[in-house]
């Protein structure tokens, strides 16, 4: 039975197949808290019957998951995992009907499980990409030098980062991710992730404190 | 600015989809096949990232049809004098301009091989026609259709009754999709809200075009210059995601298959095509081939660059005119002109047309 029991943590949610976990139990509609720095309320696409309905939903939502399994695992595979990403939300298309928050958590929640199984993949290219060397400065195509220290600056922050991202248990990973690049909200990501809100949390804010912990001192302090 | 502002810009600068990627994907979710439980399914080979730069996505299987043209490759002189060649060629037979009111219609063929199967043992030329409407205006979103699978080539019957089984989206005969577009081989259909993308060497407009440099030694420090694609989100680059692709691609190579990019898209005028083969001249390698044949059938001289290890882009230059006329993407095995494999073929022509398709 999907729940809603806000602030209570589950670390250890059920152990369910990849790919199926957004696709089990009834999705039961309910409120949920939006996002705060959502700009409009997210927008709602019912969730078709036919192909011909689901041809109109790839072509509203295939770019975004086909971005997000991109920035995850690469072109490549997200090449393969959009088109089976639909193939499944179209097969458990009955599953879906009552699914208060439309079809793109749905989506992302499919495109999630499927990304699970390739996850050693998916560390082993955060932590490749954490590793590597600080790009040269070049002072022809970044002549001013204070842009030159904020590129530079970002830079040293994306590597942090995406070696906290390798670190960070999957469960968490996949609510920051959801929360940060896809710019899902709370009620959004618990749907999709077939988790209750209070898990939402408490996975949210373990993985921003491990990002905050490994950008130092000196960010907490000007972030405060 | 908080740690999940910053986290937005890591790995932002990811490369948009593939069309002929996403349009497949499409077509296989209207004839509804079974769903595949394995994730890991032996993917296409992309073609390296020439796949994505050519001609909106030239995507390519393993074992492909055989090159039945000599693919002998001449010296790179050769391959100099006869760019140097078609650019003067090029620049004294400039096309003609589009009357008010008129298009320049852009036919393209494209082909590229599918393996399919448990074990990829079978094999489908797939075949693309898409044509292109394009007003005198460059800065016009423009009438585009294209018909997926066109045509689909087996190279045997048992080929085809396994494509019953496991592949049955080659069996189909989807409509031709029509609609507007502001970025080659990107459709903007009347019913849906698809975002228009953003031109760029991979995805060139006739406006994108239009603005490029035509002094040859600019247009190829253009060309060789990384610049990550313009997102709509965040649009931050991240110059660690390129430097990665930077040790995958030289800029030689993103160079050369940007130059394929934008002859492909028919939309390149006269003096920038000429510029295109003055910058390609100065690209270390090519080498030339002679009489090719495109996928239409005409014959022409490639010039050629190896873009990967074991692969080589050739472009197709019709030798009486310097126009541009085709590409093709070959494994070239071991190096002997008899191993060479076409991964994926292209051909376009170019007329102008009084009338265009009308869009809802």
């Amino acid at each position: 039975m999907y729940r809603f029991q806000v602030g209570i943590a589950e670390d250890d949610p059920p152990e369910v197949a990849p790919g199926e976990a957004a696709l089990t139990g009834p999705f039961i509609a309910g409120p949920g808290p939006s996002r705060p720095d959502r700009a409009s309320p997210p927008e709602v696409e019912p969730i078709p019957d036919t192909p011909e309905g689901f041809a109109r939903l790839f072509d509203l939502y295939a770019r975004r998951i086909h971005r997000y399994v991109t920035r995850r695992l690469g072109t490549s595979e997200a090449d393969d995992l959009v088109g089976q990403t639909f193939l499944i939300a179209f097969e458990r298309r009955q599953r879906y009907a009552a699914a208060s928050v439309g079809a793109l958590p749905l989506l992302y929640g499919i495109a999630t499980n499927l990304i699970h199984r390739k996850r050693r993949d998916e560390v082993r290219q955060y932590l490749a990409y954490s590793r590597s060397q600080p790009a040269a400065v070049d002072q022809h195509t970044a002549p001013f030098a204070a842009d030159v220290a904020a590129r530079v600056d970002a830079a040293s922050a994306a590597r942090i980062l995406t070696g906290v991202l390798a670190g960070l248990r999957q469960a968490e990973r996949d609510v920051l991710l959801l929360y940060a690049w896809e710019d899902l909200g709370y009620a959004e990501i618990a749907e999709a992730l077939n988790v209750p809100i209070g898990t939402v949390r408490s996975r949210l804010h373990r993985a921003r404190r491990a990002l905050r912990s490994a950008l130092g001192p000196d960010f907490e302090e000007n972030l405060s | 600015m908080t740690e999940i502002d910053l986290l937005k810009r890591v790995r932002d600068d990811v490369p948009e989809p593939d069309p002929l990627v996403l349009a497949r994907a499409r077509q296989r979710l209207l004839t509804a096949p079974p769903v595949r439980r394995r994730v890991v399914r032996p993917r296409l080979v992309v073609a390296g990232g020439l796949a994505l730069i050519l001609a909106g996505g030239f995507l390519a299987a393993d074992v492909m049809s055989r090159d039945g043209n000599s693919a002998v490759p001449g010296a790179t002189a050769d391959a100099g004098t006869f760019l140097a060649d078609a650019a003067a060629k090029a620049k004294a037979d400039p096309e003609v301009s589009i009357p008010p009111g008129k298009f320049r219609q852009v036919t393209t063929e494209r082909t590229f091989l599918y393996k399919f199967g448990p074990k990829k043992e079978f094999t489908a030329t797939e075949h693309l026609r898409q044509d292109s409407w394009v007003t005198a205006d460059p800065s016009r979103p423009y009438t585009l259709r294209i018909q997926e699978l066109a045509k689909v080539d087996f190279a045997t019957p048992q080929d085809k009754a396994a494509a019953r089984r496991y592949a049955p989206f080659l069996l189909g005969h989807p409509k031709p999709r029509l609609g507007r577009a502001t970025c080659r081989g990107v459709l903007i259909e009347p019913d849906t809200q698809t975002a228009p993308c953003t031109p760029s060497w991979e995805f060139p407009s006739p406006a994108f075009l239009a603005g490029q440099p035509r002094d040859p030694d600019e247009l190829l420090a253009a060309l060789r210059k990384y610049t990550p694609p313009v997102l709509p989100r965040h649009g931050v680059p991240e110059r660690q995601l390129e430097l990665a692709r930077a040790g995958v691609m030289s800029p030689d190579q993103r160079a050369f298959g940007r130059i394929a990019s934008a002859l492909n898209s028919g939309f390149a005028p006269a003096d920038l095509r000429a510029a295109l083969y003055e910058a390609a001249r100065k690209i270390p390698g090519m080498r030339l081939t002679d009489d090719v044949e495109t996928l239409d059938g005409r014959h022409g001289r490639a010039i050629g660059l190896a873009v990967n290890e074991g692969q080589r882009l050739d472009l197709i230059i019709s030798p009486s005119n310097g126009q541009s006329i085709g590409s093709r993407l070959l494994d070239v095995g071991n190096g002997t002109a008899t191993n060479d494999v076409v991964y994926s073929a292209e051909s376009f022509t170019t007329r102008i047309t009084p009338t265009q398709p009308l869009t809802k």
